[in-house]
């Protein structure tokens, strides 16, 4: 039995190797040639030769070669460039009809909008209706529904129905995505164009992100996960190496499950487990030492974070639950401590413009955590975070603004204390120079403008200890970025970043970051 | 030992069946062609949005490299306008360069075809001497990628215009397929059998 299975692996084997006659196109399955037509020339301008060459096609099957040479005589000899050499249905269905274009090319703006007519073949079909679905006619505007009516009649012509398509998605946004169908019509010479809306989730899951980045004076930083979605659901696994997000580097991983449906579209819950060991600078050891009133390092971090959101539209959600973290704290001798604390949070977003035009987007966060000894928590603390982006798209211009501010009062632990000076904000500085425990206060700001892929900002912003005064820190630099878009952040960066001391351009300080997200 | 033999004859013949590739070369005048049945790119979204009645721009480009990840020698990119007849239920295909060339009432697997037969390469600008290898990559597009394309020649304008392009659908088409190394002299002394095939 077994030589017979060798025998046949080996058969086929060497048949593979050779070769199986592939399905190729063979001559016999090019089309006849039903008749030669030659548009855009006077007659008289066609010689008999010529028009001899043509014939000699008819009745043979079509052959590229052919074709362009005969479709090259006529050229030269009409001293006319060919603008189109066309196989169009014959007779029968195997048959063509060859037809030889000349002419002068049209402006190239004219040319563009009929070549956008002649590629859709639909385009000889009549409209006769055109109909709007998921929504009454009267959510949208009466000049929208007059410029649809209008369509009504006409050949279907791909830039109009585009251009209406565009606008209603404006009109019915953001409750509503658009898509556009033709359907066959009444008749062989007709066709319905239909609009379709549906309800845009309010909800998208969150994605993690896998990720990498590295900044020169920092070790590089990695994320990566798997998401697995059914339904309304979706559960993430991941790992992570981070020292870019907060004073600390987490190593561990990440298991999270998401419903963005629970029961209602406007109500989505999540719950994640993290379960991180800790690595600690020196700076930040020497800093603590020198900071009794800060609570001190942990060795590991682990927790579990339910939490309910509730959307009010696409726009505006807010967000409620609870983090439970346990630390296991390293001095003065190893001993868990938790930190429980009620999460809550509000989300606005919102986009003005549309493609073609000046696009502005809008981002507000606003995010409180306050752990007390009612949730069993060993640090007493609350924590008010507050991020606002601006984005102004024109074209290849883009202008981003961010802000963001921080309090923080009480005993709270390491993770939740705020740092400056690292991928993502006061690019150019190193977060162990500016302050390596971070801070109970935070005061940011960032103005970037991008041309296309290039980018120049101006980071500013500090971290500082209440009730000691603070000192703001100001960072230049420039880089390239993807215009892609990944958990709101670049798809891909690479930056330099230069920091700004005593008003003095630091060049030789210089710092390089660079990243991916996918 | 027979145990032996068997895994020796599939560990033989695995890399084969994986290797097998789907490009066939072909002299054709002064040009040299390919045939590639087993690709097909009319399939998921943008097959869906051709039944839906609207217009898809597909490019194929075929690159020839001195090695099988080396230096492009030589690159040559097609646009084609992909359309599906509602009534006729056939497809229609246009090449998006002067001169143009059409055709209509193509069955899926025709329309593949010839969008394939009119991408070709001159003999005149393969290497003679040495051996190349060929790649055929094709890819849907949007609207807009079509409107912006860039390819060709290589310019600050051009690199600009490239990378400031949206970022792609996820849900476009795109696969690349390759064969090599070959040289031409093979080709012309295969001309007159069997097709080159890998």
């Amino acid at each position: 039995m077994q030589r017979v299975i060798i025998l046949l692996l080996l058969t086929f084997s060497i048949l593979l190797d050779c070769g199986f006659p592939q399905e190729v196109p063979r001559a016999e399955d090019k089309p006849i040639i039903e008749s030669v037509d030659v548009t855009g020339v006077p007659e008289n301008r066609i010689t008999g030769e010529l028009r001899d060459a043509m014939q000699a096609l008819v009745g043979q099957r079509f052959d590229q070669l052919a074709a362009d040479e005969v479709g090259f005589r006529i050229q030269t000899a009409v001293s006319q460039r060919i603008s189109a050499i066309r196989q169009l249905p014959g007779n029968m269905p195997d048959q063509v009809k060859l037809l030889f274009e000349f002419g002068n090319l049209p402006p190239q703006a004219e040319s563009e909008a009929d070549s956008n007519r002649e590629r859709n073949v639909n385009s000889r079909y009549t409209v006769e209706a055109v109909e709007l679905v998921g929504v009454p006619e009267s959510s949208i505007s009466n000049s929208l529904h007059a410029d649809m009516n209008r369509l009504i009649g006409q050949k279907l012509d791909e830039d109009r129905a585009d251009q209406i398509e565009r606008r209603m998605r404006r009109e019915l946004r953001p409750k509503y995505t658009v898509s556009r169908k033709v359907q066959r019509g009444s008749d062989r010479d007709h066709v319905r164009l239909v609009f379709e809306a549906e309800k845009a989730p309010l909800f998208d899951f969150y994605k993690f992100g896998d990720y990498f980045v590295g900044q020169s004076k920092q070790s590089v930083s990695y994320g990566l996960g798997l998401d697995i979605d059914f339904h309304h659901n979706r559960i993430t696994v991941g790992a992570l190496d981070d020292g870019d997000a907060l004073i600390e580097r987490d190593e561990g991983y990440w298991l999270g499950f998401e419903n963005i449906k629970t029961g209602t579209e406007h109500l989505g819950f999540r719950i994640d487990y993290y379960d991180y060991n800790l690595k600690w600078k020196q700076e930040t050891r020497n800093a603590l030492a020198l900071a009794p009133e800060i609570s001190g390092i942990y060795r590991e971090r682990r927790g579990i974070e339910p939490s309910l959101t509730v959307a009010f539209d696409r726009r505006f959600r807010v967000v409620a639950g609870f983090n439970v973290t346990s630390l296991q704290m390293q001095d003065p001798l190893i001993h868990d401590q938790n930190a429980n604390a009620l999460a809550a949070g509000a989300t606005f977003h919102n986009l003005w413009g549309d493609r073609g035009s000046v696009r502005q987007d809008v981002t507000i966060d606003y995010s409180v955590h306050t752990a007390s000894h009612n949730l069993d928590s060993d640090f007493i603390y609350t924590r008010h975070f507050a991020q606002a982006q601006y984005t102004v798209t024109s074209r290849r211009n883009q202008f981003v603004a961010i802000g963001e501010g921080g309090i923080l009062t009480g005993q709270a632990p390491l993770f939740e204390r705020f740092s400056l000076g690292n991928t993502t904000t006061l690019r150019g500085w190193n977060k162990y120079d500016l302050d390596p425990i971070g801070g109970n206060r935070l005061a940011y700001g960032s103005l970037e403008y991008r041309y296309t892929v290039l980018q120049v900002y101006y980071d500013f912003g500090s971290v500082w200890q209440q009730p000691n005064p603070y000192h703001v820190s100001h960072a230049i630099g420039f880089g390239l970025h993807s215009r892609a878009r990944e958990n709101k952040r670049d798809k891909w960066f690479m930056t330099f970043g230069i920091p700004i001391q005593s008003g003095h351009v630091e060049v030789s300080n210089l710092l390089f970051m660079a990243g991916v997200r996918f | 030992l027979k145990r032996l033999l068997i895994v020796a004859a599939v560990a033989c013949i695995l890399p084969i069946i994986l290797a097998a590739e789907n490009l066939k070369l072909r002299l054709d005048g002064d040009y040299l062609r390919v045939n590639a049945s087993q690709i097909h790119f009319l399939i998921g979204r943008p097959l869906e949005k051709l039944h839906n009645g609207a217009v898809v721009t597909y490019l194929l480009q075929l690159t020839i490299r001195a090695d099988r990840a080396g230096k492009i020698l030589l690159r040559i990119p097609e646009r084609f306008a992909v359309s599906y007849d509602l009534w006729e239920e056939k497809f229609s295909v246009r090449r998006l360069t002067v001169p143009e060339r059409s055709a209509s009432n193509l069955s899926v697997s025709a329309a593949e075809s010839w969008c394939i037969e009119n991408v070709s390469v001159p003999l005149a600008q393969l290497p003679a001497d040495r051996p190349f290898w060929i790649a055929l990559e094709y890819e849907s597009e949007s609207a807009k990628d079509a409107n912006n394309s860039a390819l060709g020649n290589l310019s600050l304008g051009s690199l600009v215009d490239i990378f400031s392009r949206r970022p792609r659908d996820e849900s476009e088409v795109r696969g690349v397929e390759e064969i090599g190394p070959i040289r031409l002299e093979d080709l012309r002394n295969r001309r007159g059998g069997t097709d080159l095939q890998k």
